[in-house]
């Protein structure tokens, strides 16, 4: 059997080529269809530089922790995750209606939406361990548990409820300054542990029993990986919205795991996308008129078909073949 | 008497609180070739994993001796294809990770002796999932030995091997215990192989556990109680052979 032995750097260079240029077609496309809106685009930067660099850094460190997720294959946890931290922010809220007290522009909703996740990893770990139910039944009933809290407090309060759920599920247009630094304050620690860390990571995401006899500790390594999970879906959730956020977490991570060669390459290709994927969303989303959730989703079905196409190529002239 | 390797004192092996071999004394020397035979379910694997600290005694306690380094071959080779892993990636997992990025000097020298030592130079770069069943099985070794291991201890290397491979391995694995005067510790289905290779035995039966030197356990009464059926032994070309009646 002939095995391929391409060179990664090469691999990564050329997929890194090919999503660029697709990119670019993309803008340009963009450009060619309403010329117009694209100079009043680029004329009102003000609008939309905030969203943007919210939006780019969220969706880089989304899609970097988006490739653990799906190599773990737990998507539904981050799912459930994001339900516990909306949870948080309801509760918070509907204590702090009682009590009179405000809560625009302050980090407490964030807290609260990150100790409710983390309550809820406990409380999944502790079933986990006494029940023997299955990871999926768990994650579906605490998922359920929390929807469910959600809409009982969401039926409690009816005055300002817009902004209770702008509050929870952010809105990927109206990204305040706060908003942009409370992600400048949480994220970049996110990416220094997973540049420093990765390969305990895969490791224990791949071959936990082998560690073990090397005498590392698996669970410290899993908690990290949780914890990151949540800081970082809860903040990109308050800031960006639910589409978005899960748009980031799986789409890029999905393309960068696909005909991936090497780690190195599925994160480069992951990281690479969940930075231009939010950019062209907004872009797109002015010059179309569309949602901008939608518009990134939208924008990520090129990428897809670029995929496909890669595939094809393969098939068809077995580039990579040595 | 020789320094021990590992001493075991009624060590039960099983999962939670619930036992899955009988009580095992044991006093293995160091630098033995040790084999483990028994029949499907007596609890080969939880042994090697209980002695391994993958899984908590049930009851009972085992020493290693302080020096044993260890290199450990899982039964199952399949690491997840979904991960992207290189020939070099899942050698390299054999070194402890460290939390800087890239290899130092040392690791890089390494991973290219232990890459040389199994004849898979210019291989580094290919897809771990696209290796042959043996490939995969001569890369975990190589996993195993990546960091200088005294002991070798192996769950059924050979199992998805043909007689090519399986002998191809052998000889890899007689090789590493003539350079480096190490232990070899490894389960097997294939009796005649043991009883002519390994120079101590463990013998898991249903209700009993046998352990000593190949010599004074290779007698068919002591292998019939354990597999609780008829066996016959007999010598042929100068080796052991053990056939069901």
């Amino acid at each position: 059997m002939k095995y391929r032995s391409t060179s990664i750097k090469k691999m990564v260079f050329i997929r890194f080529i090919f999503y660029s240029l697709v990119s670019m077609s993309l803008f340009l496309w963009g450009r060619a269809m309403e010329p117009q809106l694209y100079l009043e685009f680029f004329a009102a930067t003000d609008l939309w530089w905030d969203p943007v660099v919210a939006g780019t850094l969220c969706g880089l460190v989304l899609a970097l922790l988006g490739v653990y997720v799906l190599l773990n294959r737990i998507v539904f946890v981050s799912l459930a995750l994001a339900q516990g931290a909306g949870l948080g922010i309801f509760v918070l809220f509907w204590v702090c209606h009682f009590l009179g007290y405000h809560l625009e522009h302050s980090v407490l909703p964030f807290l609260s939406g990150i100790f409710f996740a983390g309550l809820m990893s406990v409380i999944f770990s502790l079933l986990k361990k006494i029940s023997g139910f299955t990871e999926e039944s768990l994650i579906g009933l605490l998922y359920v548990l929390a929807a469910a809290g959600i809409l009982l407090i969401g039926d409690r309060i009816t005055q300002g409820l817009h902004d209770l759920n702008n509050l929870v599920y952010g809105n990927a247009v109206a990204v305040t300054t706060q908003d942009l630094k409370l992600l400048l304050l949480v994220l970049p620690p996110i990416l220094l542990l997973h540049l420093f860390f990765s390969r305990q990571f895969l490791y224990t995401s791949s071959d936990p029993t082998f560690l073990t006899t090397l005498g590392m500790k698996i669970r410290p390594w899993r908690m990290l990986l949780y914890l990151m999970f949540t800081v970082a879906i809860t903040a990109a959730l308050k800031t960006l919205g639910a589409l978005p956020t899960f748009a980031l977490l799986l789409i890029p991570a999905f393309i960068g795991l696909s005909r991936a060669r090497s780690t190195i390459e599925s994160f480069t290709i992951a990281a690479l996308l969940g930075i231009i994927l939010p950019a062209l969303g907004y872009y797109y989303s002015y010059l179309f008129s569309l949602p901008t959730g939608a518009s990134l989703i939208f924008v990520s079905l090129f990428f897809l078909l670029a995929l496909g196409l890669e595939y094809l190529w393969e098939k068809i002239f077995q580039v990579y073949s040595r | 008497m020789s320094k021990s390797l590992l001493q075991a004192q009624h060590l039960v092996c099983g999962y939670g609180t619930q036992a899955q071999t009988p009580p095992l004394d044991l006093f293995i020397p160091g630098g033995e070739i040790v084999g483990i035979l028994g029949p499907n379910g007596s609890g080969k694997s939880t042994l090697l994993k209980t002695l391994l600290g993958i899984l908590p005694p049930v009851a009972g306690s085992y020493f290693w001796e302080t020096s044993a380094a260890f290199g450990y071959m899982p039964q199952n080779g399949d690491i997840d294809p979904l991960i992207p892993f290189t020939l070099q990636d899942v050698v390299l997992m054999g070194e402890r990770p460290h939390w800087w990025p890239g290899m130092s000097r040392a690791t890089k020298s390494r991973l290219q002796e232990v890459l040389a030592w199994l004849e898979m130079q210019g291989l580094e770069r290919c897809m771990y999932r696209e290796l042959s069943g043996g490939q995969k099985q001569r890369v975990l070794l190589g996993r195993a030995l990546m960091s200088w291991p005294n002991t070798l201890i192996l769950d059924e290397p050979f199992s998805s091997l043909d007689y090519r491979f399986r002998l191809q391995m052998w000889e890899q694995l007689s090789r590493w215990r003539d350079e480096n005067s190490g232990s070899l510790i490894w389960i097997d289905h294939e009796m005649n192989h043991v009883i002519n290779h390994a120079t101590y035995l463990i013998l898991l039966g249903g209700k009993r556990i046998f352990s000593g030197p190949t010599q004074e356990l290779l007698t068919e009464e002591v292998f019939t109680q354990a597999y609780e059926v008829p066996l016959h032994l007999h010598q042929e070309n100068g080796l052991h052979q053990i056939h069901f009646l």
